[in-house]
């Protein structure tokens, strides 16, 4: 349900985007989104199409990339993925771990038609 | 055709915004308290800030969707409380910092409090991505709703600073491994700090108003 906020901002950012270059028409966004965040990758595209319509951003292609979980090991910098919620060390089984990737939410970039 | 690259994070209004709501807040501790619906998060400010209101400015904002019950439960005993309703925003499943900004403006106009607690939307889930510009997270997980909770909903319990679990008078009559709870606890973060009371009974929870006023020190101790 909360896709539709994320959606809306994202059509906010856009937009702007496009009106300070210029462009006519929004043809293709691409997105990162975080494993750890709770956004649902298939529910933010449909909010996406819902938001969109009569604006510059009709029917533009939407292409979400999921970055895993990842993290660092303070004590062994060992760098890993998190599997199944477990957020210790793989290697020197330590708590003491950084999360380093998977809470993005991130416009990557905007293809548009001028 | 063009591509521009702009790599702006999606959050970064609402982030910008909960930076400000910090400046407002100021001295005052803010917490921001998420749960499923029903976990009893009214019924733990009820209880808890009947005693504290003696010593202490409170101020509670309630976010429901459409309703203002929690907003005079909080009243009812005699504590200031102000309520958000989300469909007022366009729907909502929770707070976000623009929405707990006008409210501050408003209440912190006139008065002055030494805490301002939120109460969330009822809902583990997306409460978990919107800094609000608070202090301290706190997740309420309620004895009913099963130890696997954490696993399931793995970012809230990451992001909290405190975990109450909430409705211990009911362990007895339902399956709830506290020994199977805990690992899961630690697995996703091990430094969580648990409280567990029953906000019906009482029991334990002096231990959770001793924290918030622990925080509060904290905070203002220089
Ligand atoms: N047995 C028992 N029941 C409780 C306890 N705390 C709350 N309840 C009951 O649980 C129900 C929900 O409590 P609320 O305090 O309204 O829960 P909430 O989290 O504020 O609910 P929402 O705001 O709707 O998300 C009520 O019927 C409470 O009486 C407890 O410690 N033990
Ligand atoms: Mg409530
Ligand atoms: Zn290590
Ligand atoms: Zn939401």
């Amino acid at each position: 349900m909360h896709e539709v906020s994320i959606a809306e901002e994202i059509k906010n950012v856009v937009i702007k985007k496009l009106n300070e270059n210029n462009g006519k028409k929004v043809k293709k966004i691409k997105l990162l989104i975080g494993e750890m965040t709770t956004i649902v990758p298939e529910a933010l595209q449909f909010a996406l199409t819902i938001v969109s319509e009569n604006t510059p951003m009709e029917d533009c292609k939407v292409k979400i990339k999921v970055l895993k979980t990842k993290a660092r090991c303070n004590l062994c910098y060992k760098e890993f993925f998190i599997r199944d919620n477990n957020f210790l060390c793989s290697k020197c089984k330590t708590h003491e771990i950084e999360i380093i990737q998977g809470r993005e939410m991130i416009i990557q970039s905007v293809e548009m038609e001028r | 055709m063009g591509t521009i690259n702009i790599f702006e994070n999606i959050m970064k209004r609402n982030d910008e915004i909960a930076e400000n709501n910090k400046k407002i807040i100021n001295n005052a501790l803010c917490i921001n308290i998420m749960s499923s619906p029903g976990s009893g998060k009214t019924t733990l400010l009820e209880k808890s800030l009947k005693v504290l209101k003696n010593n202490y400015r409170i101020a509670v904002i309630e976010g429901d969707v459409s309703t203002s019950n929690d907003a005079r439960r909080i009243k009812n005993v005699g504590v200031r409380a102000f309520q958000i309703k989300t469909e007022n925003y366009g729907g909502g499943c929770h707070l976000d910092a623009k929405m707990i900004n006008e409210e501050l403006k408003k209440i912190l106009k006139k008065s002055k409090f030494d805490f301002i607690v939120i109460e969330n939307v009822g809902n583990l889930i997306c409460p978990a991505d919107f800094n609000l510009g608070e202090d301290k997270k706190v997740v309420v997980l309620s004895v009913t709703e099963g130890e696997d909770k954490p696993l399931k909903y793995p970012l809230m319990f990451k992001i909290a600073d405190l975990l109450i679990l909430n409705k211990i008078d009911l362990l007895p009559y339902v399956d709830f491994n506290i020994k199977s709870f805990k690992n899961n606890i630690k697995k996703i973060n091990s430094k969580l700090k648990i409280i567990m009371l029953s906000a019906k009974t009482g029991k334990n929870i002096n231990d959770w108003i001793e924290q918030l006023k622990l925080w509060y020190i904290e905070k203002n101790k220089f």
